[in-house]
């Protein structure tokens, strides 16, 4: 018996959607492991409920009135450290994962997970895991470019507008460039004088001059 | 037989009779410029209007003339009978004399001289009057001059014929040398043709401002200079010399009906150079019942035209002249009254105004006779309405710039407003988008993560079914999945989450992330922002682009794409490019999409520019900031 009390996990849920409340409060109650000990509609609510018992884990939302679930984690964390606080909400950015982590948030999960996994990271939580979903904006950022890559990215210039430096350098007019690149002398004009402001140089004489420079980049 | 004896008697015994009657002091030509009348002649009233010559010379011979007053201007008042002059003249000089006869009203209606000589041979000198044309005249003059020449030492009678019936008579004369008569003359002429020329170049100055600017007031204004230049002009019988020498008779009434036209019209200017109306002015409707009051005064002396009468005259001749010091005092209340109200313009009507009262009441106490000076040449009222209408065609100028910039300001107003109205238009749309992409992922977003809950959480059910159940079960959470999804991509199209917080740039970051991974286009994504922007800007270029992105990615069939936004000093610029198969801009501007984009770039006060061929599309926006 008081085994199966120690393997009890307890956890309050704080979200204002209140189907949403009902129907996860309704799910984790019938698994075996997890005790439902408190529901708050709201951040101040929550904290509230903080002050008559300590669940194990808080599964919070971040959307809220009164009290919105950000600024309810960090006071929580300040006044409950040893709660564990789980995220669970509609929105999932890489800025926020990472502001919630430093804040001290435990995991921060999208809301239209499966139960399954839901029950799964409840448990492993309570073990002292972490879970943020790294999103993909991180891999990105790995992304091999070659030499020819790093002067353009390195100058935040454009595919056309390197294309364009290229032909600069090669002593092609305007007219020429349009011509041959199927786009008119407007257009050419305005990348010229985007591409001036960009690099930082003066006038034509400045691209042309930026251009020979990096001819055989 | 004894008739005739009578009559050859009478005849010889004619001259002797000048001597004894009524021929006692001769008008003596000497080397004087001018000689009164007054005190020499002798005048006849005709009530029967049957007399002749013949029968006033016989009348003359009989004693029965009444001598005129000496000093006074031969004056009769409304009269219905023809009046005769009769005077003797004699040249006391060695040579033969030129003089002229003038008579100085210039508006008696028929008039005749007649010269009778020693032999008592009559010659008359042409009948004249202002009914009759200009050219009939004896000498061409504003005034009836009869040039006479007396020879050596001779001695002769003349008799005036003048008729003046139905109206006043008032009749100045004089006879002197006729180059003096006639130099009188150049000063006179001179003042006129001046004031003539201000009046006419006003005149012509403001038909030209009505022409120009459309403004009644102009014409309204031209119209009446031309009133006051005839009335000024006919005092002095110049009118019917410069401006109608063909039609006699015209000018019998014109001064009456000039005056009266000249106040209404006066009234009439004000009105609309003060604006005054209904709601600002408590004179308006009197002033209204006196405008269309002096009008139709200006009809009665075309009436009397046809048939008058002693009383209606003098009633018509003291209406006129009260006439004209109301309205001037009418004006003055009117613009004072509109002055304290804020109308500032009125201060430039009131002192032109105020000009023309000193001139009014000058003239028209001298013309009732209670004084007898005149301000200043060639009369008072001459020189306050040249005053006034010089004065007021500047101020109607000045109004004009007045309206202009008023109208300058409204505009500015109006288009401010119109500004308001397109960012209240265009808050109230994102607003809505916000609510609504709010509510669809938190509202049915939570719903629909609920749903899936509840589902999953019966997989461990799931092995008991059937393997036909257990595909639909997996089908109805893949469906529900695609909800999610579905719902997610909505609502972040509607109003991207943290919008305000991330920023464009941020937002759009995450943007091209998510495109480049699900998409075929390859998007490219280049930016140089410095300077933060204005929220209501930031969210509009946000929405070009997204536009921008959605052509691309639904007509463009390109494989690759590159989003520029670049901050200058003074402006914003983007550019889209694409190696699609491009589009005619002129032919599919009609797409939502376009005009999305379209809007939303004038609303900015950015220009546009799409240049797409089968090559690709490069569509360029220049956007200033603030």
């Amino acid at each position: 018996m008081e085994s199966k009390e120690q393997h009890l996990i307890t956890l309050m849920i704080a979200d204002d959607h209140k189907l949403f409340a009902e129907g996860l409060c309704a799910i984790l109650s019938k698994h075996p492991n997890f005790k439902i000990i408190g529901v708050a509609a709201n951040g101040k609510e929550i904290l509230h409920l903080l002050n008559h018992h300590l669940p194990d884990i808080l599964i919070i939302d971040l959307n809220m009135p009164v009290l919105d679930g950000e600024t309810a984690c960090e006071k929580i964390r300040q006044l409950f450290p040893s709660v564990k606080i789980m995220v669970l909400s509609m929105y999932h950015t890489s800025k926020l994962a990472t502001k919630l982590e430093e804040i001290g948030v435990k995991a921060f999960i999208q809301k239209d997970t499966d139960a399954d996994s839901l029950f799964k990271i409840i448990s492993e939580i309570k073990l002292g895991e972490c879970f943020f979903e790294k999103t993909k904006s991180n891999l990105q950022s790995a992304s091999n470019y070659n030499v020819d890559d790093h002067f353009q990215k390195s100058h935040n210039l454009t595919s056309r507008e390197m294309e364009i430096l290229k032909l600069i350098s090669d002593d092609y007019t305007s007219q020429q460039i349009a011509q041959k690149l199927f786009i008119s002398l407007n257009t050419v004009d305005t990348h010229r004088k985007n591409m001036v402001q960009k690099l930082n140089v003066t006038g034509k004489t400045g691209l042309l001059k930026f251009a020979l420079e990096n001819k055989h980049r | 037989m004894n008739k005739k004896l009578f009559k050859l008697i009478l005849i010889l015994f004619l001259p002797i009779k000048f001597c004894f009657a009524q021929t006692g002091h001769p008008i003596l030509i000497d080397t004087a410029k001018k000689f009164s009348i007054s005190k020499h002649g002798y005048f006849y009233e005709d009530k029967n209007l049957n007399l002749s010559i013949d029968s006033l010379i016989n009348y003359k011979a009989a004693n029965k003339l009444i001598p005129l007053t000496p000093g006074k201007v031969f004056s009769k008042g409304y009269t219905e009978s023809y009046y005769w002059i009769a005077f003797d003249v004699e040249n006391t000089l060695d040579q033969a004399v030129h003089l002229m006869f003038k008579e100085h009203s210039s508006g008696i209606n028929q008039l005749q001289l007649y010269k009778l000589d020693h032999l008592g041979k009559i010659y008359p000198f042409g009948l004249t009057g202002d009914h009759f044309p200009f050219k009939q005249r004896p000498y061409r003059n504003r005034s009836f001059i009869y040039p006479i020449i007396l020879m050596a030492h001779e001695k002769a009678t003349f008799f005036l014929w003048a008729d003046k019936r139905g109206q006043n008579l008032y009749m100045p004369m004089s006879i002197g040398r006729d180059v003096d008569i006639v130099q009188a003359e150049i000063p006179l002429h001179t003042l006129f043709g001046f004031y003539t020329g201000v009046f006419v170049f006003a005149m012509i100055f403001n038909l030209l401002l009505f022409v120009s600017v459309k403004d009644n007031i102009h014409l309204y204004y031209a119209i009446y200079i031309f009133c006051m230049l005839i009335f000024i002009l006919e005092e002095e019988g110049l009118a019917f010399q410069w401006v109608y020498p063909n039609f006699p008779g015209l000018q019998d009434y014109m001064r009456l009906i000039m005056a009266s036209l000249s106040c209404g019209l006066l009234i009439q200017v004000m009105q609309l150079f003060v604006d005054q109306n209904e709601s600002n002015s408590r004179m308006f409707r009197f002033t209204n019942y006196y405008k269309r009051f002096c009008w139709s005064m200006a009809i009665i002396p075309v009436l009397m035209r046809f048939k008058s009468f002693i009383i209606l005259e003098k009633i018509v001749f003291y209406i006129n002249n009260f006439l004209a010091l109301l309205t001037v005092i009418v004006i003055i209340i009117c613009v004072v009254e509109r002055i304290k109200a804020g109308y500032k313009l009125g201060w430039y009507y009131f002192i032109a105004t105020v000009m023309l009262l000193f001139g009014v009441f000058n003239y028209i106490f001298n013309t009732l006779g209670i004084t007898n000076f005149n301000l200043l040449k060639p009369n008072g009222l001459v020189v306050g309405l040249t005053a006034e209408i010089i004065f007021l065609s500047f101020a109607l100028t000045q109004r004009y710039n007045f309206l202009k910039k008023e109208k300058e300001i409204l505009l500015e107003e109006k288009s401010k407003h119109q500004v308001d109205l397109a960012d209240g238009i265009f808050n109230a749309q994102e607003d809505e988008r916000t609510r609504l992409a709010r509510d669809l992922h938190d509202d049915l977003g939570g719903t629909l993560s609920i749903i899936k809950l509840n589902i999953t959480a019966f997989q461990h059910k799931v092995l008991q079914l059937t393997a036909g159940e257990q595909v639909f079960y997996d089908r109805t959470i893949g469906m529900i999945e695609k909800a999610c999804f579905d719902l997610r991509e909505i609502s972040h199209n509607l109003m991207p989450k943290n919008f305000e917080q991330s920023g464009l740039i941020e937002t759009l970051k995450e943007h091209f992330i998510t495109l480049n991974q699900s998409g075929k286009i390859k998007f490219d994504f280049v930016f140089q922002v410095d300077q933060p922007m204005e929220s209501t800007m930031e969210i509009t270029i946000y929405r070009i682009i997204n536009e921008l992105i959605n052509n691309i990615i639904r007509h463009s069939c390109a494989s690759k794409a590159t989003i520029q936004i670049l901050s200058f000093n003074e402006r914003i610029n983007i550019m889209a490019e694409d190696n699609g198969i491009g589009f005619n801009p002129d032919r599919d501007k009609k797409g939502l999409g376009i005009q999305n984009i379209l809007s939303r770039v004038k609303y900015l006060n950015g220009k546009i520019q799409i240049d797409s061929n089968q090559n690709g599309t490069t569509t360029t926006i220049d956007i200033p900031i603030k």
